[in-house]
């Protein structure tokens, strides 16, 4: 298994002239880390490997469109969890927004907590902490200003700090 | 109280500790083959859009002259007398009247006129008449443009009178430098109100692949 490769490689590997990685091979580089990512924005191991997967499938059909795959691929994650998330959102009884499965004695509090949080004040800590995007790149996904990015990580850090501390 | 630094920083170790028991499935056999059924998928429903299209054009195309024209002198409208030899039992009397009016009533409705003009030469005109409009929309957005469709030519032959108020009729339309794209087709006509009409079974025949209207085709006579 080809070991992932940070954020800024990423994006520099998509600009490179002449890059012409294939789909296999970009599969194999960025399968674990997009459902790694999936999973912290959905709080599901099995949604984020069916959500990965469906993501990969698309992006397959038109493949030879797609400038940046990386960035691409890392994008549309994004966005099907958002998707999911609002799925599950109209489909739960309840508030939560978030699907927490397999929580264990252990787990890190958090994580969890995260489940918590709008999808947006999620995606961005997800994508800002853990990703580790610079701001502009994650207002690109969410489609938003820099600004509102900014906002949107002080506001999810603001409503962790209140659930880790009931 | 930890700074916003220090906090996120601890999020992004706990979610890292967590995600990265992420069981490895292999899932590039399965992605591949659904990936292959989904463009077989595509490639379906891409085969049956383009036969719908082509219908569409088809039949939009010639509608459209009569839809978006308030003219009425480019279009020709052409008798071709009956064969002699052919009995109408049930014949109208004046067989000759009663062909330029069906003739009068096709020019109409398929070439260019007013609205009203076009309504009063078709059974259910007024429930019909939204759906040449509808034929017009999807003709330009086809690329067909108005002047090419305003100067069609309908050709109607071979009357037949089934009996003193139905008849059947051939006909074709013909757009200059466009060629014939309606040719030697089956239509009907009804006489109603002493007046005879292009019937709305006709209508809805031609333009019922492509749009919809509530006079079709429940309440299509025969």
């Amino acid at each position: 298994m080809v070991e992932p490769k940070r954020n800024e490689d990423w994006t520099a590997a998509d600009q490179a002239v002449g890059f012409e990685a294939s789909f296999v091979d970009l599969y194999r580089e960025l399968h674990l880390p997009m459902v790694r990512l999936a999973w912290a924005l959905t709080g599901s191991e099995t949604l984020a490997q069916d959500l990965v997967q469906d993501v990969f499938i698309r992006a397959h059909a038109h493949w030879s469109r797609v400038e940046h795959p990386r960035s691409y691929i890392r994008a549309a994650v994004v966005n099907a969890c958002r998707s999911a998330s609002r799925r599950a959102k109209r489909e739960r009884s309840n508030d939560a927004l978030f699907v927490v499965e397999d929580v264990e004695l252990e787990a890190d509090e958090m994580f969890d907590a995260l489940s918590s949080l709008p999808y947006r004040q999620r995606a961005a800590l997800v994508l800002q902490y853990y990703e580790e995007l610079p701001q502009a790149e994650i207002a690109g996904i969410l489609r938003c200003r820099e600004g509102t990015v900014a906002s949107l990580v002080h506001r999810g850090l603001t409503q962790l700090r209140r659930v880790i501390d009931r | 109280m930890t700074s916003d630094d220090e906090l996120g920083a601890r999020l992004g170790r706990s979610i890292d500790t967590r995600v990265r028991r992420v069981r490895p499935r292999d899932g590039l056999e399965d992605l591949l083959a659904r990936s292959e059924e989904r463009r077989r998928r595509q490639r379906r429903r891409f085969a049956v859009g383009a036969t719908i299209a082509v219908v569409v054009v088809a039949v939009g195309a010639f509608l459209i002259g009569g839809a978006t024209s308030d003219g009425d002198g480019d279009t020709t409208a052409v008798v071709i007398p009956r064969s002699p030899d052919v009995a109408d039992i049930y014949a109208p009397g004046d067989l000759a009247r009663a062909g330029v009016e069906i003739a009068d009533a096709y020019r109409d409705v398929f070439g260019p006129a007013p609205d009203g003009t076009k309504a009063a030469a078709m059974q259910l005109g007024a429930d019909l008449l939204p759906l040449l409009h509808r034929s017009s929309e999807i003709a330009q957005r086809f690329g067909y443009t108005k002047d090419q469709l305003t100067r069609n030519v309908v050709t109607v032959s071979d009357p037949a009178f089934i009996d003193a108020t139905h008849a059947i009729v051939h006909f074709s339309i013909t757009i200059p430098d466009h060629g014939t794209i309606v040719k030697d087709r089956v239509g009907y006509a009804v006489q109603h109100d002493g007046r005879w009409q292009v019937a709305a079974r006709t209508v809805c025949d031609l333009v019922w692949p492509g749009t919809t209207s509530p006079a079709c085709p429940a309440k299509t006579p025969a």
